[in-house]
């Protein structure tokens, strides 16, 4: 939280009930979360989930169908105009006007957020510096590339220190310098205060970035909380795993394969030579895969590397999808 | 982050009269005033005035041998022509292309996202779009002042007129923007904006020949007639332009009379209240339609009111005439070519014989005979008119079931009638009584008038049968629309209302066979609407009316019962997936 900043309720959002239809079909259906202050928060879930349906009510774009939502303690339904000033939201392909210079873009906000000429020079130029972009303040936004567009519509969100900033595939075009500059941005707010609330494909980085993670599957929130928890409570089936050995690879993979599959049998691993090693399936979630390394160990397998395939969050997505 | 102890919450975002700080007409100081694409244009104003200009003062004084005072006012229309192409066709294209572009670029839905109110948005937009055409209209406005200062034209003329003016260009540029905020095309918005200007300045302004002078009122033609056609020389040929219908310029509004420039402010005035409602709707809220039910019914209401307080006089008095119109401008035409050829005895003589001929040709033509034509037209205004309010607030089905939900949520049985996404049945039957009560009470006062004859007055028993024909079209627009929507719609108008005259007008070209296309033409209610006021004695016109009105009754009866089903499986569905 900002020193000395009064905040309006006890969560930076709250939905109950919440529930957008477009025609006969259900974007979002009966959605019920808090996500406190300080948080970032990953809103994860496959193409159609709802996630773009709920940050549009959430950044009073749209209206529910029905339900209660409040932004910084302030009902957007209510009072809309309040909850702007509150919060930011970055929508995926942030779009940029193809008229105007980057300092004019953030120049016209910075105005209609209320800042006075001088104050509202100092906030972009502060701005603009923290996403790298203060060479480019006399370009046109057109003439950017698209990670560089996602950059100024970042300083644009965060122009007015919103107490909440929602952001849809903020990274997407970004270059990966400028991911992690992204997730040090972020994360910075985070630290003093605000509230982060984003979606993102690239999962791994939702992993590194996020405290909590909401699953929507067809509209509906399935599970939520502190990211491992999350984790774990989806880890309890099957997961993939890549081993690697030590030794002349070639012919050593391809013995592990064969020793999975005449002694590990019983275990249906279904052994697949991929990766550079061998990648098993592993049912039994942690516990399974913890049992498996101890087998290959006392089966005198030199394991150089046993990890588990893709992201936490990644992994739980796949199983929810199957 | 270096001004970390900044809060925003307490920061005051413009208000919508701090014009001077609007950053939204900032944005387009800078954008539309580079003097790259600025350059060109004002390039162009100028020569086109200047020439203008030159010409028109030259021309008066070496042609017309006009006096020095003379010559400047010579120029005053000319000059002022600019800049009407300025503000009212490149302007309001700017506004809609601007806002288009605006839609396109996404950054309608980012500025719905800054906290500033709605009418701040729409004052910002509608002075900042087209801000390079108001710097070019302040150029040509140079070149205005120095005609009225060296023309003698009082100041208080001056004001009149261009604060007319002002008010239209705002309500045709609120009107770009409320076509483009409404339509899903936004492309073709700007399309439409360009025809409807054209029609509101060219076309509309024509059905004064009717007596439905109040369209006229929508243009800047009968304030500069009522205050600066007295200052502009006869010599001049523009003039004529102002002095098309001759006589006075005030207005009958029922039993005053009223000047132009009052008339022209309470209508327009009027007019830019609404689309402002309208637009602050849009900007809360993208879903919403343009006009709630009660907001859509009072600015019917409000419509019929001017339309009636205008024409009843003229109804009363037996005038309305397209004929008569055209007989007297004729007339004075060919005067006017007398006088001024006097001193030319061949030409003169010429024009004498026109005079002659023509008034033998048109001395048995009555006024009455001019009467179902004007009710035709005064009745297809009301009812498209109406049909147009219909439109706007009849939900479309993806609506109705939104609605639904809500209203359940909320424990209610039925979506409240005041919602956008209740059925629009009510507010319809509202509108049908404005259109029969507003047809019935214009109707019997045009047939009662002192012009008609006896022969006309054989018909005023069926106005009451035709002023609920009219309802029951609009009752079958509202049907159709609210159970088929815009394919069921487009069917109806092409099938029903347009196509049949179309193969009349073929049948009338093919041959001679009379009842034939009466009856063919009667499908459509537009024709079927004039055979109900008809005094035909030998064409099937009564029979082909009521055909029509069983045609209106049996379309609606279908697609009342198709609504119904359409309500009630919506319900049905509702409730079987209702797991909330």
């Amino acid at each position: 939280m900002l020193k000395g900043e009064q905040t309006d309720g006890e969560w930076a959002i709250e939905a109950e009930n919440m529930r957008v239809d477009y025609g006969n079909t259900v974007a979002v259906k009966g959605l019920t979360l808090k996500i406190p202050y300080g948080e970032v928060y990953g809103l994860v879930g496959a193409n159609g989930a709802g996630k773009t349906s709920t940050f549009s009510v959430w950044a009073t774009l749209i209206k529910p169908t029905y339900g209660n939502v409040k932004v910084g303690g302030v009902d957007v339904l209510e009072n809309p105009d309040k909850a702007r000033k509150m919060m930011a939201y970055m929508p995926d392909l942030a779009p940029v006007p193809s008229d105007l210079k980057v300092w004019e873009f953030l120049d016209l906000f910075a105005r209609s957020y209320g800042y006075s000429a001088s104050e509202g020079k100092e906030r972009w130029t502060d701005c603009l510096r923290m996403v790298s972009l203060w060479e480019k303040r006399n370009d046109f936004c057109k003439d950017l590339s698209r990670g560089m567009k996602q950059r100024v519509n970042l300083a644009k969100a965060i122009l007015h220190h919103p107490k909440v900033i929602i952001l849809d595939e903020p990274a997407s075009g970004m270059d990966p310098q400028s991911r992690v500059q992204l997730r040090l941005i972020l994360k910075e707010m985070a630290a003093q205060g605000t509230t982060v609330v984003v979606s993102s494909h690239i999962l791994n980085e939702l992993s590194d970035m996020c405290s909590s993670v909401g699953i929507l599957h067809h509209g509906e929130l399935i599970d939520e909380g502190e990211l491992q928890e999350v984790v774990d409570r989806g880890a309890g089936d099957v997961s993939e795993v890549l081993i690697l050995v030590a030794g002349d690879q070639v012919g050593k993979i391809a013995e592990l394969k064969q020793c999975i599959d005449v002694k590990f049998a019983g275990q249906n691993l279904q052994p697949m030579m991929a990766k550079g090693g061998v990648v098993v399936r592993v049912s039994g979630g942690m516990d399974g895969q913890a049992d498996l390394l101890k087998q290959l160990v006392s089966e005198g397998i030199e394991v150089r590397s046993y990890a588990p395939l893709g992201s936490g969050i990644e992994q739980r997505l796949m199983e929810i999808n199957r | 982050m270096s001004s970390e102890k900044e809060t925003n919450y307490s920061l005051k975002p413009v208000a919508f009269w701090q014009l001077y700080k609007n950053p939204l007409l900032l944005r387009y100081l800078r954008s539309r005033l580079r003097w790259g694409g600025l350059s060109a244009a004002l390039i162009l104003t100028l020569v086109i005035t200047v020439f203008t200009f030159v010409i028109s003062y030259n021309g008066a004084i070496r042609f017309s041998f006009e006096s020095n005072v003379n010559a400047y006012r010579a120029a005053f229309l000319p000059v002022f022509m600019i800049q009407v192409i300025i503000m009212m066709f490149l302007g309001t294209g700017s506004v809609a292309s601007g806002i288009t572009q605006e839609y396109e670029d996404g950054m309608v839905e980012y500025q719905r996202l800054s906290p500033m109110s709605p009418m701040a948005k729409i004052v910002g937009y509608l002075f900042g779009l087209p801000i390079r055409e108001w710097f070019l209209f302040v150029v040509t406005s140079f070149f205005i002042g120095i005609i009225v200062v060296n023309g003698e034209v009082p100041m208080e003329s001056v004001w009149r007129v261009y604060s007319v003016f002002f008010l239209s260009i705002i309500l045709y540029h609120l009107m770009a923007l409320v076509v483009v905020h409404s339509m899903k095309k936004k492309r073709v918005a700007g399309r439409v904006i360009q025809f409807l200007v054209v029609v509101l300045y060219f076309v509309f302004p024509l059905l004064s020949q009717f007596g439905l002078v109040f369209f006229e009122y929508l243009t800047v033609r009968p304030i500069l007639k009522e205050n600066i056609l007295e200052y502009i020389p006869e010599g001049i040929r523009m003039r004529r332009l102002l002095d098309l219908d001759g006589g006075a310029s005030t207005v009958s509004f029922f039993d005053h009379q009223l000047n132009a420039w009052s008339f022209s402010m309470m209508l327009m005035t009027s007019l830019t209240v609404s689309f402002l409602f309208m637009l602050t709707r849009r900007w809360k809220d993208v879903t919403s339609h343009l006009m709630s039910k009660p907001f859509a019914l009072i600015f019917f209401g409000f419509f019929m009111l001017f339309l009636i307080g205008n024409t009843l006089p003229i109804a009363k008095q037996g005038e309305m005439s397209i004929t008569k119109s055209f007989i007297e401008i004729r007339e004075k035409t060919l005067l006017d070519r007398i006088e001024q050829f006097k001193d030319r005895a061949s030409l003169k003589k010429v024009y004498e014989e026109r005079l002659d001929r023509f008034q033998k040709r048109t001395k048995h033509t009555q006024v009455s005979t001019d009467a179902p034509v004007a009710q035709t037209v005064f009745g297809a205004i009301c009812v498209l008119f109406g049909c147009l309010v219909v439109y706007v607030f009849t939900p479309r089905n993806e609506k109705y079931l939104l609605g639904l939900r809500r209203a359940k949520n909320l424990k209610k049985k039925w979506v409240p009638i005041h919602w956008d996404e209740a059925p629009g049945l009510l507010s319809t039957f509202c509108v049908m009584v404005a259109v029969a009560v507003t047809l019935f009470i214009f109707s019997s006062t045009l047939y009662q008038a002192p012009t008609m004859t006896d022969k006309i007055r054989a018909v005023i028993p069926f106005i009451p049968v035709v002023c609920v024909f009219a309802a029951v079209v609009v009752l079958v627009f509202y049907l159709v629309f609210e159970a088929w929507e815009n394919k069921g719609l487009f069917l109806l108008i092409l099938f029903v209302w347009v196509l049949p005259i179309m193969v009349a007008m073929v049948i009338a070209v093919q041959s001679t066979h009379w009842p034939t296309l009466v009856w063919v033409s009667s499908v459509s209610p537009v024709a079927a609407y004039g055979y109900g006021m008809s005094d035909a004695l030998v064409l099937p016109v009564k029979e082909a009316f009521y055909f029509s009105f069983g045609i209106q009754v049996l379309i609606g009866g279908f697609a009342g019962i198709a609504l119904f089903g359409k309500k009630m499986e919506g319900r049905r569905m509702l409730l079987e997936n209702s797991v909330d």
